[in-house]
């Protein structure tokens, strides 16, 4: 009876139906390896190379804001590379968050000459702001990160503003965080060790209130941190060089 | 009957893939998803810590950012009885706030100091700060701290100023951690000079850091 069934007329019927089951069953197996599937997103790896000074102030308040002047070098960088040479606050070591601002080139932002950026980190996430503009090759610049709301210039506990030169390049506001856990200066690349040779960083002075007054005060103390092939010559509390790699 | 064989196979496959997603997904054991967090008072003496010898020196890697990112701090980990004198003395003196209860299960508690101190508390022994389910981050506080009207006045839709005892505390449970992007609570606040960071991970809610925070004192 079945074998008569499959003729003529009961035939396209069944291949219809065969191929549903053969559908379903495929989408089963689909649904069974999907766990065993590692789905997770692909990171790319970014190594992160540091050589410079931490403030790492004992006992005290970081400041309300933070100098230096960099000489800028424009070293080759090969393939998915990126220099930057910045000062920078940090708001929280245990969520990572803070201001960066100094110069960089690199694939991400374009720069295939220095250019000037300001990268920042805080509860909405973090990102990285290039300026149209940046410093010539063989030339230093001092940058200031300041919090105007700590030396009483602003009434907004948020605002954080960056000058180069007393140029102002960027302001920005911050999430929920008003002050700095600590200052930072240094050399960093991204990917690989480009040669960082000629990398002079000097001035580097905290804002701190002395006496009633607001004024710029040369770093009494630092950390140096270098990550091989990068190595830090110390002068003095608040000058380094860096050197090494390529 | 060899395509019924497949689609036993198939039905078999799909039912251990079901499962094993449950269980990838479930919480982990101690934590309940939409309970509240059943909360114990902290007692010191039967916490254990994640070091091994008091004042161990950890680096703290900075991690797979593409963009710029800070040089990784250096931190001296100790247990919570030792670590609270080393945290006093990197404060100028100031002993600080810690929490008095706790959620149920954290049983590891690590005192990091360096530039400044974070005290965090696990479930487990941990490898550093990054992987706390609650921490407290203390520093000394600026010269000039915002008012609760100037706190109020840059308060973002997310954040919101609520006050406990004589503190005000500005609290989201939409904030993004730098290291990775995971969403947590983070709650900021200042107390008699110190500056505080009390952050904690997802399951905890909004209300079990306000419940940390409501139970801080200053150990005896």
């Amino acid at each position: 009876m079945r074998i008569k069934r499959c003729t003529s007329k009961g035939k396209p019927l069944l291949n219809y139906l065969s191929t549903i089951r053969l559908f379903v069953m495929c989408a089963l197996i689909f649904v069974a390896a999907l766990p065993f599937w590692n789905i997770e997103e692909v990171h790319a790896q970014y190594p992160h190379f540091y050589a410079g000074y931490k403030l790492f102030s004992y006992e005290e308040y970081a400041g309300e804001g933070v100098t230096g002047t960099i000489y800028t070098i424009n070293p080759y960088l090969g393939y998915q590379c990126d220099l930057y040479e910045s000062v920078a606050v940090v708001f929280s070591y245990y969520y990572m968050w803070g201001l960066i601002f100094g110069y960089g080139k690199g694939h991400l932002t374009d720069f295939y000459v220095p250019k000037y950026f300001l990268s920042k980190a805080d509860g909405w996430g973090y990102g990285l702001i290039p300026s149209s503009n940046g410093p010539s090759p063989g030339s230093s610049h001092t940058y200031y990160i300041t919090h105007p709301y700590g030396y009483e210039q602003s009434d907004d506990p948020t605002l954080w503003e960056f000058y180069v030169d007393y140029t102002q390049l960027f302001f920005t506001h911050t999430y929920g965080i008003y002050e700095a856990k600590d200052e930072q200066a240094y050399v960093e690349t991204i990917g690989w060790t480009p040669d960082i040779s000629g990398s002079h960083f000097s001035g580097l002075k905290q804002l701190v209130e002395y006496r009633q007054y607001w004024r710029w005060r040369l770093w009494s103390t630092h950390q140096k941190y270098e990550s091989y092939p990068y190595v830090v010559t110390e002068v003095s509390n608040f000058e380094f060089y860096a050197n090494g790699g390529g | 009957m060899m395509r019924k064989r497949f689609l036993y196979l198939a039905i078999v496959l799909a039912a251990l893939g079901v499962l094993s997603a449950a269980h990838n997904f479930s919480q982990p054991a101690g934590q309940a998803v939409e309970r509240p967090t059943v909360f114990n008072a902290v007692d010191v003496r039967s916490l254990h810590w994640s070091g091994q010898h008091e004042g161990e020196a950890l680096v703290i890697q900075s991690g797979n950012s593409p963009f710029a990112t800070f040089m990784p701090p250096t931190f001296n980990r100790f247990s919570l009885a030792k670590g609270v004198d080393e945290a006093a003395r990197r404060l100028g003196g100031r002993v600080p706030l810690l929490p008095t209860l706790l959620p149920k299960g954290l049983n590891y508690a690590d005192v990091y100091v360096g530039p400044d101190v974070i005290i965090c508390y696990t479930y487990e022994a941990a490898a550093d700060y990054r992987l706390s389910e609650v921490g407290v981050e203390v520093s000394k506080a600026p010269s000039r701290v915002p008012t609760p009207e100037e706190r109020r006045r840059c308060l973002q839709p997310d954040q919101e100023l609520i006050q406990i005892s004589d503190i005000w505390v500005t609290i989201t449970d939409n904030a993004h951690s730098g290291w990775n992007r995971e969403t947590i609570v983070c709650a900021s606040f200042h107390y008699k000079d110190p500056s505080y960071i009390v952050g904690g991970k997802s399951p905890l809610t909004k209300q079990d850091i306000i419940r940390i925070i409501e139970s801080m004192k200053t150990p005896l």
